[in-house]
């Protein structure tokens, strides 16, 4: 091995370093404030009852109808709607389809976002200015617009629902990743892993790309909640995911009808926002795993 | 400065071109069929030769069953002449949608955007100056569940209440339906009562105004109150401000003129940024209390696979956007002396 | 010349200052909490008499600025202040905020360190001029903005009646500085804090902002209290110098001593960095290491660590502050000293007495009875 590619390696290695700092910024992943272990909490006690919701409610399409529309009770705490279905279990198996819809946009638009502008950012000259045009078409047309017509076009499923929002979204991703892109593939561990040969692909995803992720990772936290609310706004607007599955957006259009029985509106409102809330309290420990660096 | 505003003015018609030509390509990169959806169905389901007849009848009616080049070509050369086309979900020239839609949904974001920003800046400034100590804590606190409160549960909830229950809230639309209208001049409902005296349409189109203008105001209001807060922290770190300081200013004046004057710099780009994205909920609040706006058109167009009406809801926000953001681009000269210079004449 | 310097202890040694010093500041310490507790200053104590013209040394971090800006509270709201800062009578750290007001602009001026960014950029500088002025002199709005005008000129801007309508980013550093100087002393205070006034500007601006300092105050017997990081820059203009090394003053004596006679090892250090037209130097001596970390106690003497002249106690415990006289004395009776290898031979200062003794520890603890004798 001559001295210079043991000089490459090391330079190589660097990238290995920056990226050990993963290991640190898991131990500043900790909450400091009372907000953020609240934030914490929240998720993990929301997310646990969502996931444990077989066993902690009844069916969410179970109709009983001498109790439709009761209030609160010993047997149905948060009350039943018009059909008798009660609705805690509809809120948690409703939330199990909003979280769905969170996740999935974003592992649909990330994926692609990232995936686009890292190629783009990559790449660079015509191929860069071609592929951000695009980019450019997308954003500059109304999102709401775009994921409307997706939803209405293609009918309402949540499958149509995650498309929507992620085609509406995934520009974002690509502007913002080819940025950092642009910025990383100059660095010096880079070049020197092109100089031992790393091929331009490998080189982008195993080298370039994970350098580049740090500022997304709290973006993408922070936007699961928005993409949440934007499922469940697309469902209010009778686009999202249609009856009779329970999510909470549709649970909303639903009690609409039914103007004096309060707590059909409450409860699925209420927890969108808690679980919404939860996500931005909790993320400034994300944003700070990423832009302190420990240890110093 | 004159002629910064004529040559940004003199984009618009390319910015007007672009956003047809994006319409045109998002309408052929989603598989629509916009005549079943003018018939209420979605996918090519009818096969009986009699609903053949009459999609192809639709097809013929709006061109849909021509290539896409033409039919953009036709559309662009129609729009020479200020003609947007028929809209499938009115049957209506668009032009006379728009002109009907436009001016109450600008009344509305007015309004919002006033509320917004009388209700943000204070807030921000006051955490600001308070800032780790109690009431910014709680500033903390109420802003976050403001950003996280969807939108349009909170304009359901808050009808309910101040409508339904309180009686504070008038009921939907701009005016009640016993108020007879003012001549329409303007079309915003507020200007049309002044200028026609009728006070009483005035007390009435402000009343109905209050509910959904104070909401999404207080909705944006709380998003500019967390800018206005973060940017003033950082002015009242500042070497000037200490300076303001260190002259034995009283508060207030450290406040308002030395921290508040360059935390509202970034704050005049983030309103026009944050316009673009206010369509979302000007769409769900014109939904819920029943304001006949361009937001609950764009909301039909798009849902009723409106080629038309879409365009022409398109056109209209883009051309908001370019109006905006010159808008923005004056006021940032206003604020900055720095950037009036670079500017010329 | 007997020293002003006060001792350790806090009872105040005014034998070189005036009678009734117009600023006595006693125990004075600024900690920051921020992410780790930082003691920027420790515990310093001195005064300053009426009219007198004060330099205050040190390298960046010394806590000199913190220590200055701290007698007006004008520090950050993370940053704790102990100590007592009588000024004319009054202690200052007891006031309210809004009595404190009253104090700053109108008893206490203030020139900082960067006239770039300690003006406001949205403010013209006629604003940011008549604001201070009817402030503190309650006048009709006209007739501040003639008082305004007169202020600029005053500080040599020219052209002052026209450019008063200017805004910061208009000026240069320079005129900046100016500037910030007319609003300073507009209310005529009785202190002026210059902050590192010159720092920022260059050189050939330096001296005359100097210049203008020392004119406006002399003019009207306003106490200055001169901080920079330069001993050179306090040279011509002040009468008394204190060092500060982190967080402490270290040494205070009469600016003639402190140039002839230093007697703190740091100061000489200082000294040794310091370019020399009157001696040719091959290269500037550097003073070896780093400052101590004022997040970190210290035990002994902060200097220790990179002192040529330290022993094991230097390590354990602080040695009093030092003085020239007390140095001197030290060196006539002949304790045991230390002394600075000469690394080039040749005598570092000029002068008779040039003392190459920096003997800390020589002078008896105050108990045994005043060192200054």
């Amino acid at each position: 091995m001559t001295r210079r590619t043991k000089r490459l390696e090391e330079a190589a290695s660097r990238r290995n370093e920056e990226s050990g700092r993963m290991g640190a910024a898991i131990a500043n992943l900790r909450p400091r404030t009372f907000l953020e272990a609240y934030g914490v909490v929240v998720i993990v006690v929301m997310v646990a009852a969502i996931a444990a919701a077989p066993l902690l409610a009844s069916d969410p399409l179970e109709q009983d109808l001498s109790v439709a529309l009761t209030g609160p009770s010993a047997d149905h705490w948060m009350g039943t709607d018009n059909l008798g279905r009660d609705i805690w279990s509809r809120i948690l198996n409703g939330g199990r389809v909003s979280l769905v819809i969170g996740l999935f946009v974003l592992i649909a638009a990330g994926t692609v976002g990232v995936v686009y502008g890292a190629i783009s950012g990559y790449l660079g000259g015509i191929v860069d200015a071609v592929m951000m045009r695009v980019v450019d078409i997308f954003l500059s047309f109304p999102a709401i617009m775009l994921a409307l017509l997706i939803s209405a076009a293609l009918g309402p499923t949540i499958r149509n629902v995650i498309l929507a929002i992620a085609a509406a979204w995934w520009p974002v991703y690509a502007r913002l990743i080819r940025g950092q892109v642009i910025v990383v593939k100059e660095r010096e561990y880079v070049t020197a892993s092109r100089a031992l040969g790393a091929g331009p692909m490998r080189n982008l995803f195993q080298t370039v790309l994970p350098n580049s992720l740090g500022v997304m990772k709290t973006i993408f936290v922070l936007d699961i909640g928005y993409a949440i609310l934007a499922g469940s706004t697309l469902s209010f607007l009778g686009l999202g995911v249609s009856l009779p599955t329970p999510e909470w957006g549709v649970m909303i259009r639903e009690a609409l009808q039914f103007p004096n029985s309060w707590w059909l509106i409450l409860s699925p409102g209420l927890a969108l926002m808690l679980f919404v809330s939860a996500i931005n309290f909790a993320g400034g420990i994300v944003t700070r795993s990423v832009h302190e660096i420990p240890g110093r | 400065m004159r002629w910064f505003i004529l040559r940004r003015l003199s984009l618009m018609p390319f910015v007007l071109l672009g956003m047809t030509f994006i319409t045109f390509v998002v309408s052929q990169l989603i598989p629509i069929d916009p005549a079943a959806a003018y018939l209420g169905g979605r996918g090519a389901v009818h096969t009986d030769e009699a609903e053949q007849n009459i999609l192809n009848a639709l097809n013929a009616r709006w061109g849909w069953d021509r290539p896409i080049l033409e039919r953009y070509w036709i559309y662009l050369t129609n729009l020479t002449k200020g003609d947007l086309g028929e809209a499938s979900n009115t049957l209506r020239p668009v032009t006379t949608d728009l002109a009907k839609v436009v001016p109450p949904t600008i009344e509305l974001v007015l309004a919002a955007m006033l509320a917004a920003l009388a209700i943000g800046i204070p807030l921000g400034v006051f955490a600001a100056s308070r800032k780790g100590r109690f009431w910014d804590e709680g500033f903390k606190v109420v802003s976050t569940l403001a950003i996280s409160v969807p939108v349009f549960w909170l304009a359901i909830v808050g009808f309910t209440i101040f409508y339904g229950r309180l009686g504070w809230a008038a009921g939907p639309g701009q005016l009640d339906i016993f108020t007879r209208a003012p001549p329409a001049v303007t079309r915003m409902v507020v200007l049309d009562s002044i200028i026609a005296r009728r006070w009483d349409a005035l007390w009435d189109a402000l009343h109905h105004l209050a509910y959904p203008a104070l909401l999404l105001g207080t909705v944006i209001g709380f998003y500019f109150a967390r800018v206005v807060r973060s940017e003033m922290v950082e002015a009242l770190e500042s070497d000037y401000v200490r300076t303001a300081r260190g002259k034995g200013l009283k508060r207030s004046l450290v406040l308002y003129r030395h921290g508040l004057r360059n935390a509202i710099i970034p704050m005049i780009t983030l309103s026009g940024l944050a316009f673009g994205s206010l369509l979302t909920s000007v769409i769900v609040i014109e939904h819920v209390v029943g304001w006949p706006g361009l937001g609950e058109y764009a909301f039909r167009a798009a849902t009723r696979l409106d080629l038309n009406g879409i365009a022409g809801v398109v056109m209209v926000i883009s051309l908001a956007y370019v109006m905006v953001n010159l808008a923005v681009d004056l006021l940032y000269t206003v604020a900055d002396p720095r950037v009036r210079e670079g500017m010329g004449t | 010349m007997k020293s002003p310097a006060a001792d350790p202890a806090g009872a105040a040694d005014t034998s070189g200052a005036p009678a009734a010093p117009l600023l006595s500041v006693r125990d004075l310490s600024v900690t920051f909490h921020a992410h780790a507790e930082v003691r920027a200053v420790n515990g310093i104590s001195y005064d300053l008499g009426a009219g007198e013209h004060v330099g205050l040394v040190g390298e960046s971090g010394s806590g000199k600025s913190a220590g200055a800006l701290a007698l007006v509270r004008l520090v950050p709201d993370y940053a704790e202040i102990e100590g007592q800062v009588m000024l004319d009578g009054v202690d200052l750290a007891r006031l309210t905020e809004r009595e404190l007001r009253d104090v700053r602009g109108r008893r206490v001026g203030i020139v900082y360190q960067d006239p770039f960014s300690s003006l406001n950029p949205v403010l013209t500088i006629e604003k940011q001029l008549t604001e201070v002025v009817r402030r503190h002199s309650r006048v009709r709005a006209g007739k501040a903005r003639a008082e305004a005008a007169r202020l600029l000129e005053s500080v040599g801007v020219p052209n002052a009646a026209e450019r008063i309508s200017d805004y910061p980013h208009q000026y240069s550093g320079g005129m900046r500085q100016r500037a910030v100087i007319a609003m300073a002393v507009s209310p005529r205070p009785a202190l002026l804090i210059a902050d590192e006034p010159t720092t920022a500007l260059d050189v050939t601006v330096q001296a005359q902002i100097l210049e203008l300092l020392q004119d406006l105050t002399s003019e009207h017997g306003t106490t200055m209290l001169l901080i920079t990081h330069d001993l050179a820059v306090v040279a011509g203009i002040t009468r008394r110098v204190m060092v500060m090394y982190a967080g402490r003053i270290v040494e205070a004596s009469s600016t003639e001593d402190v140039f002839t006679r230093p007697a703190h090892p740091y100061t000489v250090a200082l000294h040794r960095s310091l370019p020399r037209i009157d001696e040719r130097r091959e290269r500037l001596m550097t003073i070896e290491g780093q400052p101590p970390d004022p997040s970190r106690p210290i035990a002994g003497c902060p200097f220790a660590p990179r002192c040529s002249a330290r022993i094991d106690r230097c390590t354990m415990e602080d040695p009093p502050l030092m003085t020239v006289p007390t140095a001197r004395r030290a060196a006539a009776e002949g304790w045991d000293r230390r002394m600075i290898r000469e690394q080039d031979g040749g005598a570092l200062f000029p002068g008779p007495a040039a003392p190459q003794l920096t003997a800390c520890w020589n002078p008896p603890p105050p108990a045994e009875g005043s060192p200054d004798e």
